[in-house]
């Protein structure tokens, strides 16, 4: 059987700036720092803290797993340009982690058999990203795949029964998690990321999800 | 010592690499698509330096014929700037320092700009009497030594690029302003029309405000029909608005090539490269009898060369920064301000 190699991983779609580094199936260590602006800032120490007390050296590293969004788009830069910097330097691959299916998946693992939930964060005043998934045996399957949609479209796409996850709530007792822990962006590329190892990383960009529009004055 | 250098600050990604000195690669990917938006869109800037950063980092290895491995020292732009556009830039290093395994230094741009003279073959000697002019800032300096920066004086207002690229729309030339009104200017007769030059409190302080209105004055008096306007007026316009920006900058650096003991004369940044400020300068340090450094019109742009250089110098001074370090957008109040 092949060794595991370490896989290193970082999520800083949201407020919440995450690192971790899993070292087999049953064990990681992940350090989190959740504060407003402070990812440009922490992430870089916090990998090497936890590449100190994982005791591994960055060469013995196998993938990078890197969220990719959709989500604040400085913060997804800040993830993938410190990712684009630690892989050139010691030829690692990375791989792009779509951000909602990783929540889904560590949300899934809590949430009871067959429950319907939703994702749902706040895009711009206008708009949120969406998306609708199932958990099924610890497992999460896919109803709606991640979009952008208006937010008065939002009531016709919640039925009765839904769970409300993200920071687009409208309920006071909606859960907030609005994006993964890093230790589920390194489960999720473990278990997916096979399609993804000869991708190049230098053509890697955030999920923005739309084109940007300059409005002209 | 191979020094790499990063620069991402607005709409350049640039990466260099220098050794004792020399300029082994010095690469600048420019973002031409902010022309039609007629100015640096900060959001598309940010997504093209995330592109550029790393192909560029391999070609500049490339163009340097050397290994990642023989870097000995990563730095990269801190700020000022656009801080979406310095966060891509400065991260990157900071992660490519710690992969490399070797120190990371955050460079002040505007230190970049002032030491990019240093890149000449004609070495600057202190104290040097530093007029640092371009889109972002117009600031006149006394650099004692490596570390010792001392502000004279700094514009109230706009920056001098600034008020170019204004006027440059106010008579239809399009966007950058600087080259064009440049081009007009040399046609046109600097005597043409008086334009105001701002005497203020600060003994070393610049505006350009007022001028800029009063060339929108004159034009809308002159010219109620904007597309009346000849090449032959345009051009006198330009020549007249340039000779006053001229006037502004270099009765400031009279007054303190005066004042001040200095041994060398420099004019750096993007505004740099207008040859009217360029002739002036050489000028006055003719008549003073200094010694004048100016970069080559490559090195007034954002270039990494400059941001390499400078993290070669801080080095040698023993300055180097931790991974924790931040983008700055605005140059601190505390600044260059002698203590």
């Amino acid at each position: 059987m092949e060794q595991f190699k370490p896989i290193l991983s970082i999520e800083t779609s949201d407020e919440l700036c995450s690192a971790a580094i899993m070292l087999s199936e049953e064990s990681f260590a992940e350090i989190n720092f959740q504060k407003k602006f402070v990812h440009s800032e922490k992430l870089m120490p916090m990998i090497s803290d936890l590449l100190k007390i994982a005791n591994t050296k960055l060469e013995e590293v196998g993938v990078l797993a890197v969220s990719i969004g959709p989500g604040s788009f400085t913060g997804l830069r800040i993830g993938l340009t410190v990712a684009k910097g630690l892989a050139v330097g010691r030829n690692i691959q990375i791989i792009p982690v779509p951000t909602f299916d990783a929540l889904a998946m560590q949300l899934s693992a809590v949430l009871p058999n067959n429950t319907n939930f939703i994702i749902a964060n706040n895009a711009n005043i206008n708009e949120i990203y969406f998306a609708k998934y199932k958990s099924n045996n610890k497992k999460y399957e896919l109803i709606t795949e991640t979009c952008l949609i208006d937010k008065s479209k939002y009531a016709l796409l919640h039925q009765k029964d839904d769970l409300l996850f993200g920071n687009f709530t409208i309920e006071k007792n909606d859960f907030k998690t609005s994006s993964p822990n890093a230790i589920s962006i390194a489960k999720w590329a473990y278990i997916f990321g096979k399609d993804f190892v000869n991708l190049d990383n230098d053509l890697l960009e955030p999920n923005y999800l739309k084109n940007f529009v300059v409005h002209k004055k | 010592m191979t020094i790499l250098g990063l620069e991402s600050s607005c709409d350049e990604t640039s990466v260099s690499i220098i050794r004792d000195g020399e300029i082994l690669s010095n690469l600048i990917s420019s973002q031409h698509f902010h022309l039609k938006y007629g100015g640096v869109v900060p959001e598309l800037s940010s997504r093209a330096h995330l592109q550029m950063i790393s192909p560029l980092f391999k070609k500049a290895l490339e163009e340097a014929n050397i290994e990642k491995e023989e870097i000995d020292l990563v730095s990269a732009t801190a700020g000022p700037g656009l801080i979406g556009a310095l966060l891509v830039g400065l991260n990157f290093g900071k992660a490519l320092s710690y992969s490399l395994n070797k120190p990371f230094i955050a460079v002040n741009h505007i230190e970049g700009h002032i030491f990019s003279c240093f890149l000449m073959e004609e070495k600057p000697e202190y104290p040097i009497l530093s007029l640092v002019v371009s889109g972002g800032h117009t600031l006149l300096l006394l650099v004692k030594d490596d570390l010792n920066i001392v502000k004279l004086g700094s514009t109230i207002d706009d920056a001098a690029g600034e008020a170019f690229d204004k006027v440059a729309k106010m008579i239809g030339l399009g966007y950058p302003g600087g080259p064009k009104v440049q081009e007009y200017s040399e046609k046109g007769n600097p005597k043409a029309i008086k334009f105001p030059v701002a005497n203020l409190k600060g003994e070393y302080d610049f505006s350009f405000s007022g001028l800029k209105t009063s060339v929108l004055r004159y034009i809308q008096k002159e010219y109620p029909i904007l597309e009346k306007i000849t090449e032959d007026e345009k051009s006198n316009i330009a020549a007249s608005f340039q000779d006053a920006v001229v006037k502004a900058l270099s009765n400031n650096v009279k007054k303190a090539i005066l004042n001040y003991e200095i041994k060398t004369l420099s004019v750096v940044g993007g505004v740099a490269a207008n040859k009217a400020i360029r002739n002036k300068l050489i000028q006055l340090a003719k008549k003073f009898n200094k010694k004048i450094v100016i970069p080559d019109i490559e090195f007034c742009g954002d270039n990494a060369a400059m941001i390499a250089y400078r993290a070669g110098k801080l080095f040698e001074n023993n300055i180097i920064s931790d991974l924790n370090a931040v983008a700055f957008p605005a140059l601190p109040k505390n600044a260059f301000i002698a203590n």
